[in-house]
């Protein structure tokens, strides 16, 4: 008697894990939009992230730091990209460093110097969007809609992964 | 079966169906786990394996949000605190975030100014993760001319928050233009922050009773800071004064002998940006003085998540192996130094720049350690300086080159004697790409010095495959003292959020920094798995 209890309370508690599972996943399959969160701008103004919708056009959020080689590569190359680009829309990037407060101004003075013309550079101080998008390691790319809502992500950058990720913006956009 | 397949079925239904109203979970995985093998050369650590395991959940409807962390080290990794062993959840948390204010109840992580006064983080590399557990509400007017927060809490050690140590804080922050309604291109931001570290003397500090003859160990150590910043067009100037009262002190005497006492603490940051077309310089001075907060006051617990404010080096964060041997570390109880920093794109169709442009940074930093902090206490003595030079170039669509030269010389003993190591190190880094998608790199690198295990060289080479593959082979070699070899061969993949990694071969021991902050590796051979994965 005791056995049988015990074996059904085992096969209850399998059917509540499996059954958290499957709503977990339901829940994590709906559309990821952009956290809400204040990053700052060159002169430490706030800037939200829900100010990079405009409802028009297909962003994309590359997360970097002033010590990651790969990062600066692929925001060089997707730099050097962006006079070439032809299509109807503008190509909005966002660079975001992750640089804390001690070597924010690093960054600022490292994204102007590498002349990345059409990035905006912006600073997450305190790591809020780091956290919010649960990036582990860098750099890591995100495609989002014109509404905010996730469409691609990428982690590491390998010399040709910025071709991939231009490709996914006119994909977005033709969506 | 298919009864039970139909019944939760019908439980997930009606979830699926109103998912909308249900929020949204996002989260990451990440897994960590290294086999050790037995090496004559550089031993094997006490334990065969370690993995570390670091699961976070995130909830969020609208303005509402909530989430976990937990982690579990059946073994932890060689060189990761001891006190990590085991499960625990490290963070739990319910969140409002409204137009104008937030409030969080259970763990979030805090920083006032620049992390002087107070601030916890998490860095995985390290074993770091001391958030607060407790509250904080903040609030901001529409054009957040003004800004507050307040907050407190018990900081996380180990796996689970302490009890030792509870901290409590408040800010304010005033952009003043916008705060008296003025429309201009300039800004000035005027901020200050008070905090209260509160200290229980249990078992840690009892032991440090014992030690310092008697005096009391500060139960209460209040804080503050006041900053001010100015930017217009491409220039800003930002300085923060920050001071504490009466805080655990050891005083460095001659013959290597330490005196207890209580000292204030207190210091001085002022960073200057300019930048103009293609150029731009950075330039930051710091003075610290008595200005380590720790969880627990004893270096008995030398852990690098014993810490409760941010004080990194001021100095140039290495990336190439051997830029990184000696990396320098803060000196809290007494130094000042700046670190400067210059840039400039020479740009396409210019004489130096070429058909496709060349990049170059020069910095540069010099620590002093300051006469109170030593124990001849009449000079003070050289802590750290360098110089570092990055020329990159691009010679063609498919092949480009960075240079780089760094010149570093090193007190091992934060000025406490007046020997210093210098080293040298060169490096060339060149980039070929085959096609669109396949690339090599390599990396030359030559240590010249004639002290601590004096000239080293190394060698990488890194074949990527984009958008999936890349694969590493390195070798880092000691022919000035030890002649051990510290090898390499890495694979690794990635698909959209998800990162696999594979690695062998032989770590040499040392400093694992980042941001500033390190902890002590121990060598070992072993091969390293590692997964990581957002959702």
């Amino acid at each position: 008697m005791h056995g049988y209890l015990e074996k059904r309370i085992f096969v209850t508690m399998k059917k509540l894990v499996v059954a958290f599972v499957l709503a977990l996943m339901t829940l994590m399959a709906s559309a990821q939009r952009i956290p809400s969160v204040t990053l700052q701008d060159g002169a430490g103004k706030a800037v939200t992230t829900a100010s990079l919708i405009d409802h028009k056009s297909p962003f994309v959020v590359s997360i970097w730091m002033t010590t990651c080689k790969p990062c600066l590569k692929e925001l060089d190359t997707i730099a050097e990209e962006l006079p070439d680009w032809d299509e109807s829309f503008p190509l909005r990037i966002y660079a975001v460093s992750m640089d804390d407060a001690r070597s924010q101004k690093r960054a600022v003075a490292l994204a102007q110097g590498r002349d990345w013309d059409g990035i905006t550079a912006l600073f997450d101080v305190n790591a809020d969007l780091r956290r919010a998008l649960n990036v582990s390691s860098v750099p890591q790319v995100f495609v989002y809609d014109k509404d905010g809502n996730l469409f691609y992500t990428h982690i590491g950058y390998r010399p040709g992964d910025e071709q991939e990720l231009l490709n996914q913006v006119r994909k977005c956009a033709g969506k | 079966m298919r009864r039970q397949i139909a019944i939760l079925t019908l439980l997930v239904l009606p979830l699926a169906g109103a998912a909308q109203d249900w929020g949204r979970v996002t989260g990451s995985l990440e897994s960590n786990s290294i086999y050790y093998l037995d090496d004559a050369v550089v031993g094997k650590p006490a334990s065969s394996w370690g993995s570390n395991n670091y699961l976070k959940l995130d909830w969020s409807k609208g303005s509402f949000g909530a989430g976990l962390q937990a982690e579990y080290y059946p073994e932890p990794l060689a060189g990761y605190p001891s006190e990590l062993k085991g499960a625990g959840l490290t963070g739990l948390y319910a969140s409002w975030n409204g137009a104008l204010a937030e409030v969080t109840a259970g763990s979030f992580f805090e920083q006032v100014g620049s992390g002087l006064l107070l601030r916890t983080w998490e860095d995985r590399e390290l074993g770091l993760n001391n958030t607060l557990m407790g509250g904080r509400i903040a609030f901001h007017t529409p054009n957040r001319g003004l800004s507050v927060k307040i907050f407190g809490g018990a900081p996380k050690y180990g796996l689970w928050p302490t009890a030792n140590t509870a901290v409590a804080g408040g800010d304010l922050s005033l952009d003043l233009l916008p705060l008296f309604g003025v429309e201009s291109e300039h800004s000035i931001v005027l901020e200050g922050s008070v905090t209260d570290r509160f200290t229980r003397n249990v078992e840690d500090n009892i032991a440090l009773l014992a030690k310092t003859g008697g005096f009391d160990v500060p139960g209460q150590v209040p804080g503050w800071s006041g900053r001010l910043q100015y930017a217009y067009g491409g220039f800003s100037l930002k300085g923060e004064y920050v001071g504490k009262g009466p805080d655990f002190y050891a005083e460095h005497l001659p013959k290597s002998r330490e005196a207890y006492r209580l000292k204030g603490g207190n210091a001085q940051i002022v960073e200057l940006n300019y930048a103009v077309g293609s150029f731009s310089a950075a330039l930051t001075l710091r003075r610290l003085e008595n200005m380590t907060s720790r969880i627990f006051l004893t270096a008995q617990s030398p852990s690098p998540a014993n810490t409760l404010n941010y004080l990194p080096s001021l100095c140039m964060q290495q990336t190439y192996m051997l830029a990184g041997l000696n990396p320098y570390v803060t000196y809290a109880d007494g130094e000042a130094g700046f670190q400067g920093d210059i840039y400039y794109n020479f740009r396409r169709g210019t004489a130096l720049g070429g058909k496709y442009g060349m990049k170059l940074h020069v910095g540069g930093s010099w620590i002093e350690a300051l006469p109170f902090a030593l124990p001849d206490r009449d000079v003070h003595y050289l802590a750290y300086r360098d110089i570092n030079i990055d020329l990159e170039r691009a010679w063609s669509r498919k092949f480009r080159t960075i240079l780089f030269v760094s010149i570093q010389e090193n007190s091992p003993t934060h000025g406490n004697g007046k020997r210093t190591d210098a080293q040298n190190v060169f490096v060339l880094d060149a980039l070929y790409r085959f096609s669109k998608t396949a690339s090599v790199r390599t990396e030359l690198q030559y240590l010249y010095s004639e002290e601590l295990t004096r000239d080293w060289m190394a060698a990488l080479v890194e074949v990527s495959f984009a958008p999936h593959w890349s694969f590493t082979v390195s070798d880092m070699y000691n022919h000035g003292s030890t002649k051990v070899h510290y090898y390499n061969v890495a694979a690794s993949y990635s698909l959209g959020s998800l990162s696999l990694s594979l690695q062998g071969g032989r770590s040499r021991e040392g400093m694992v920094c980042s941001g500033g902050v390190c902890r002590w590796q121990p060598a070992y051979k072993g091969v390293c798995l590692r997964a990581q994965w957002s959702f």
